[in-house]
């Protein structure tokens, strides 16, 4: 009987830490920026529901963002944004799948900020393409929190600037990433 | 000769100033208030699943970037790091929720609201993230409550 419940406790410890290996958010920020200094006003967009998750065992990471879901102050910008930039209607979602190339470097037991280069392929108004950054893994009370600023050219991902706002829209967009991340309880 | 001149002049100036004043108007318009927006349609959390379950192309088509109005039971509350409430209502039939995160403007409303009351909002549907690790969620963005218990 005593073995028996030896056993259980066991694999009830062990359920839990496996569960543990993938931690998630559905509530990440994204705030990106295409301003340039021509621009006739701060040319940003603001993204409240990134969904992240990581196996911290892996260095497996995949975000997942809804086009439609980027808030911006001005009606006209969300309009041109969704309707003649990244075409939300047709693409509705962009997604990174990659991995932390220094898994083995971050000490997800011990609160610290970590410096953390990830690879993986960003796929955005339907081209993919493989981008490599670096950010920080911040361990705070034993959760990861995902902090990164990197750059994507727009180009790169089909999408033009018409001549004529071309002065005032960077063709380089500023991303800047910030998920902290709860324990997948499954 | 003079006098029609200046009547011409005048009318130019007046195209220009409302071209102008219409512009200026056009580009600092504020994003909808849902409040102000007539919802597409009117649904329960079961009835929405339910579209996106049986035909997700379709649902998508017919729901996405829409203002919906939805009458159902809050399952949980969470709250955003910028401190905004997403009020969530879980189909018991799928593994689909619904996110609706409250508008900046009507943020204060959520403070109040529990896990079980019967809620009446509105709210624009800007997605659906299919996901088998961690359940799979229809979004409704810069959404607001009309009502709360109500009969």
């Amino acid at each position: 009987m005593k073995k028996a419940i030896l056993i259980s406790c066991c694999l009830f410890l062990i359920s839990i830490l496996h569960a543990q290996d993938k931690f998630f958010t559905k509530t990440g920020q994204l705030h990106f920026d295409a301003t340039t200094k021509s621009s006739p006003t701060t040319i940003e967009g603001k993204h409240k529901s990134v969904v992240a998750v990581l196996d911290i065992k892996t260095g497996n990471l995949q975000f997942s963002i809804l086009m439609k879901s980027f808030l911006f102050k001005q009606a006209l910008m969300e309009e041109h944004f969704n309707e003649n930039y990244v075409e939300s209607d047709k693409y509705p979602k962009c997604e990174f799948k990659g991995l932390v190339l220094n898994n083995a470097d971050v000490n997800y037991g011990k609160d610290g900020s970590y410096n953390a280069k990830v690879k993986g392929t960003l796929m955005m108004h339907g081209v993919t393409k493989e981008i490599e950054t670096t950010g920080k893994v911040i361990i705070k009370e034993g959760k990861p929190q995902l902090k990164a600023i990197f750059s994507i050219t727009l180009t790169d991902y089909n999408i033009s600037i018409p001549n004529l706002v071309s002065d005032e829209i960077s063709k380089i967009a500023t991303i800047d990433l910030d998920c902290s991340l709860e324990p997948l309880k499954k | 000769m003079k006098k029609r001149t200046l009547i011409i002049l005048a009318c130019i100036l007046i195209v220009i100033a409302v071209g102008v004043s219409y512009g200026l108007k056009e580009f600092y318009r504020k994003p909808k208030d849902i409040m102000d927006t007539k919802a597409a349609f009117a649904l329960t959390t079961q009835s929405l699943a339910k579209a996106f379950t049986d035909d997700e192309k379709k649902a998508m088509k017919m729901y996405v970037g829409k203002p919906i109005e939805l009458k159902s039971v809050v399952t949980s509350i969470e709250k955003d790091d910028s401190g905004n409430f997403i009020l969530i209502f879980a189909d018991s039939t799928s593994n689909i929720s619904i996110r609706a995160s409250l508008a900046k403007e009507d943020n204060e409303e959520g403070a109040s609201v529990k896990p079980g009351d019967f809620i009446l909002l509105k709210g624009f549907c800007n997605g659906y993230n299919q996901d088998d690790l961690l359940g799979s969620d229809i979004i409704l963005d810069r959404s607001a409550i009309i009502e709360t218990n109500f009969n």
